[in-house]
């Protein structure tokens, strides 16, 4: 199954369109691809699909705060975008899972937060790595663009 | 003490601005209660029983003349002309209104102050020894490296969504006056090979329904490492702290869940990846921020005064005084002071608006413009010359905060309760004022000499009950006040939490109780023997048996049921 993701998605100073669609895990049967769109899967989907998945173009991998990183290290290049799941906006570890993506493993691709993505962290999201920005959808991306990633002209934190 | 630049003052200005709009958002219904929370929370506000209440930080418990005044006239403005000083050297204002609370960050941020991660679950205000810098017994002055925790701490983007509150304590001295075996990190700085400070790293310590005390992970980390290895904690913490039950939330359960071999291990190899990286502190950096601490207006003094000690020979009042609330100095003719916010019959801590400008004024007179808050909620004067003290005392005296009482078993530690705090299960200040006025003989209670008796209205455990050698702690039994007793708990480098003696008392027997206790201890005592020593001596048995000597054996072994379970 699959779903059109119907959020606004902020990336690069702009409001622009999602062209992922997001394929849920299921039941271990593979997935059902779409050829011609880029996808999102999630971590066990991934893991159990990988092979099928090898020649699309257009992966992404959808993680959630639980998810350990280690067995998708070797895989970061094959990913153009790697979403993190707030289940909720005060739930932290996701800007710890993205800091070790950016900083220790490198990765260069987008790194999108999804789900509880409230105007009120988007600053400290992007100051871990994040650079896409999937709003929950009754958030104002106007607002959003217009204070919330300067909220601070200056930080103490090196490296 | 460290003095804003142009960065830190600008981004106390920019938080206020942001928090102002969220404020005004939350006002206009377009964030939830529920958003606004944790934001307002990490500016210190709190609803609370009556109001809403705000914590403003002081940073690592100092605090200039400017920003006592300061806060004077926020006490006045804005609240009803008093504050009360906490455990973590913070300063509360109990009676303020939210809307007002934007305009009262506005006059605190004028006098580099704010209420930054005061509360959330975030990095709380750094704290440390009210003696630092100044204690004979130091090796190493902790303030330097406080402030580049605080700087560094301060919006960590991070570390702002914890799976629960997070404290960090450090000092540099003999007996440890941070209690840094009960916070989040404790860090014990001492002298190393060539004089540079060397760091004991000890984590997962704390109060609340699960006291535990802290286990050492890392000895001798050279101080260059503090902010790597403390990223290393952190990160190893958010990521797999627990998050489904706040009780079970913080640090200490997660180490004590791993074990402490496998937490270290988890942190080692964490931090592996970020030694040496940019994160490393420099020698300049350090430099430069010990710089700011480096007090350089004292005076060559004798380290005696003639007309001293002729006053305290003639004046049993102030030598009373001086003998409980001076205390040594590193220099020559200097002293420490603490002003006694102990009052009899006023809640321990608070202090009003008039008493902050006269401590003010007193530091600016005799102390080099600055003071400390003690986590004992007292405000020490850290240089005052000895041959000083005298008009000093007067003075002081004259605004009631030379109560004679440091140290003694009416310098009570002690949360602000059921009568302001949401989370209480009881009044704790009604009890401190009885046991004040039970215990109102300052020649006995010289004669007990040190003890520590500490109140919390709740098992979160803000006065510290765990640590006092006698222990107070609130609780709810069929919606009636009742108090637990603890005894045996310490502070210091064998910092311990104290055992629950048996089952809780009523309100109006907890003086009674105190008075037995007491009885027990100068009935086994040697001579010159201190309370802890005797209870060490003797063991609980002997308080319990006078405590519940009058009740039912059964209810007497009954103590275990009212223990709360974890």
């Amino acid at each position: 199954m699959t779903t059109h993701f119907t959020h606004h998605l902020i990336k690069n100073g702009a409001v622009i369109n999602d062209e992922w669609l997001l394929i849920h895990q299921q039941d271990g049967n593979p997935p059902l691809v779409i050829a011609d769109a880029p996808i999102l899967v999630s971590l066990p989907v991934w893991e159990t699909c990988r092979n099928q998945l090898e020649t699309h173009l257009g992966i992404g991998i959808w993680l959630e705060p639980d998810n350990r990183l280690e067995s998708i290290i070797p895989d970061l290049p094959r990913f153009a975008v790697i979403a993190i799941n707030f289940p909720r906006f005060s739930d932290g570890r996701p800007y710890s899972l993205a800091y070790t993506l950016r900083r220790r493993h490198q990765f260069k691709g987008e790194l999108r937060a999804v789900g509880d993505v409230l105007h009120d962290q988007l600053f400290y999201m992007s100051q871990v790595g994040f650079d896409a920005f999937a709003l929950r959808s009754d958030q104002n991306p106007d607002f959003a663009l217009e204070s919330a990633f300067a909220s601070f002209s200056g930080t103490y934190q090196r490296g | 003490m460290y003095r804003y630049n142009e960065l830190d003052r600008r981004l106390v200005y920019e938080r206020i601005a942001q928090f102002r709009e969220q404020v005004d958002r939350w006002q206009r219904g377009e964030l939830s209660d529920e958003e606004f929370r944790p934001l307002r929370l990490q500016n210190g506000l709190y609803v609370q029983r009556h109001a809403p209440m705000l914590r403003i930080a002081v940073p690592y418990g100092l605090i200039s003349s400017a920003q006592l005044r300061t806060l004077a006239r926020i006490g006045r403005k804005y609240d009803r002309g008093y504050g009360h000083f906490t455990t973590r050297h913070n300063l509360q204002f109990n009676w303020v209104s939210i809307k007002d609370c934007p305009d009262i960050l506005e006059e605190l941020a004028r006098v580099d102050m704010h209420a930054i991660q005061t509360s959330g679950n975030c990095i709380r205000n750094v704290t440390t020894d009210h003696f630092a810098g100044v204690a004979p017994d130091e090796w190493v002055d902790p303030r330097p490296l406080a402030e580049i925790l605080r700087q560094w701490s301060t919006f960590h983007p991070e570390f702002l969504f914890l799976p629960r509150k997070f404290k960090i304590a450090i000092s540099g001295n003999q007996l440890d006056r941070a209690v840094t075996w009960f916070h989040d990190i404790g860090l014990r700085l001492r002298p190393g090979d060539g004089k540079e400070p060397r760091c004991d790293v000890i984590v997962g310590g704390g109060l609340g329904r699960t006291p535990l005390r802290g286990e050492l992970i890392r000895e001798n980390l050279p101080w260059q490492h503090l902010l790597t290895y403390s990223e290393a904690i952190l990160r190893i913490f958010n990521l797999y702290g627990r998050r489904d039950n706040p009780y079970k939330a913080r640090l200490k359960i997660l180490v004590h869940t791993l074990g402490k071999e496998a937490f270290a291990q988890a942190v080692e190899s964490e931090w592996a990846h970020l030694k040496d990286g940019a994160g490393t502190l420099s020698t300049a950096e350090y430099d430069r921020m010990a710089a700011c601490f480096a007090q350089s207006a004292y005076q060559d003094l004798a380290s005696t005064d003639a007309a001293l000690t002729a006053k305290k020979a003639s004046n049993l009042l102030f030598a009373q005084w001086a003998d409980r609330c001076v205390h040594g100095h590193k220099m020559p003719g200097y002293a420490a002071v603490t002003l006694s916010l102990k009052t009899p019959g006023k809640a321990p801590g608070d202090i009003s608006s008039e008493q902050m400008e006269a401590v003010a004024d007193l530091a600016d007179t005799y102390s080099l413009g600055d003071a400390r808050i003690s986590h004992h909620q007292n405000i020490i004067l850290a240089d005052v010359e000895i041959r000083q003290l005298f008009p000093l005392w007067e003075k002081a005296r004259a605004f009631g905060l030379a109560t004679p009482t440091v140290g003694l078993l009416t310098d009570m530690i002690c949360c602000p309760g059921g009568d302001f705090c949401d989370l209480a299960n009881a009044r704790s200040i009604s009890i401190a004022n009885a046991i004040q006025e039970q215990f109102s003989d300052q020649k006995y209670l010289l004669a007990l000499g040190d003890l520590d008796l500490n109140i919390s209205g709740c098992i979160n455990a803000c006065g510290h009950h765990h640590v006092g050698h006698i222990g107070i702690l609130g609780v709810d039994r069929n919606d009636a006040e009742f108090y637990q007793i603890t005894l045996g708990g310490r502070q210091g480098t064998q910092a311990r939490a104290g055992k629950v003696i048996g089952p809780s008392f009523a309100a109006t027997e907890v003086p009674k109780a105190i008075t037995r206790i007491v009885q027990v201890y100068t009935d086994n005592q040697r001579p010159g023997e201190k309370f802890l020593d005797t209870f060490d001596r003797v063991g609980p048995e002997p308080f319990k048996n006078r405590l519940y000597a009058d009740r039912g054996q059964t209810e007497a072994n009954s103590s275990k049921q009212s223990i709360p379970r974890t």
